[in-house]
């Protein structure tokens, strides 16, 4: 069995991207310095915020900031999530996505499903890329 | 005041060294709002080519990314020299003043 811990839909109008649906785990801490720290390692990416409020503007702009370099300068934002260890799933509707999923059938994806669960969730319906 | 203890750099000072490396991409500079992304030329997947920092104060990167930036891009001793003449930080702390 197959656990989907994170999905991302494209919508795409022609080539180009104009808004992401994400579902993903994430994780903050707060630094020695007052900061706060933003973890997606589903994407690969760090970043830092002032605080909860203002970490939603940062996850935000690092999603967007993986999508535009990905289209610009890499093979485009599906097979740059591919190479990050996202798979092609069916949404609900039949719909393309990408998904990450962790099957049970291991003990080292066991513990990363554990692990996927200490994080947050963030979830954003609509996100738009400029 | 702990989160204002360790000083912040320029981001025009640490741009000029990033650029100057010629390890980027043509225009691999890229920024959202207070996120800026440097990409750097290859053909590994675009999460291992780019480094993505964000300034909490307008035009100021904190020490952690602008450390991680000198390192990956080779100016570790200018970013060093830098905090000293600019922010009075020396080995890891405020040079007392005696003027």
């Amino acid at each position: 069995m197959n656990t989907t811990e994170a999905n991302i839909k494209i919508t795409r109008i022609g080539t180009k991207i104009v808004s992401l649906s994400v579902f993903m785990p994430i994780w903050n801490k707060h630094s020695d310095h007052g900061n706060l720290l933003v973890q997606i390692p589903l994407l690969g990416i760090d970043t830092i915020a002032k605080d909860e409020n203002d970490a939603e503007k940062a996850i935000e702009e690092a999603i967007t900031s993986f999508c535009i370099v990905a289209e610009k300068f890499g093979q485009g934002v599906e097979k740059e999530l591919l190479s990050l260890g996202w798979t092609a799933i069916d949404g609900e509707t039949g719909e393309p996505m990408l998904g990450y999923t962790v099957s049970d059938n291991s003990d080292t994806d066991i513990m990363l499903e554990r692990l996927m669960q200490t994080g947050d969730n963030y979830v954003n319906q609509h996100l738009e890329i400029a | 005041m702990p989160d204002s203890h360790y000083p912040s750099i320029d981001i025009s000072f640490i741009e000029k060294y990033i650029i100057a490396s010629h390890k980027l991409e043509s225009d691999g500079i890229v920024k959202i709002g207070s996120t800026t992304t440097y990409v750097v030329k290859g053909h590994q997947a675009i999460y291992k080519r780019s480094t993505l920092i964000r300034e909490l104060v307008p035009g100021q990167v904190c020490l952690e990314q602008a450390t991680a930036l000198a390192l990956k891009f080779s100016f570790l001793g200018h970013l060093i020299e830098w905090l000293v003449s600019n922010r009075n930080w020396k080995e890891g702390s405020y040079i007392e003043s005696n003027n």
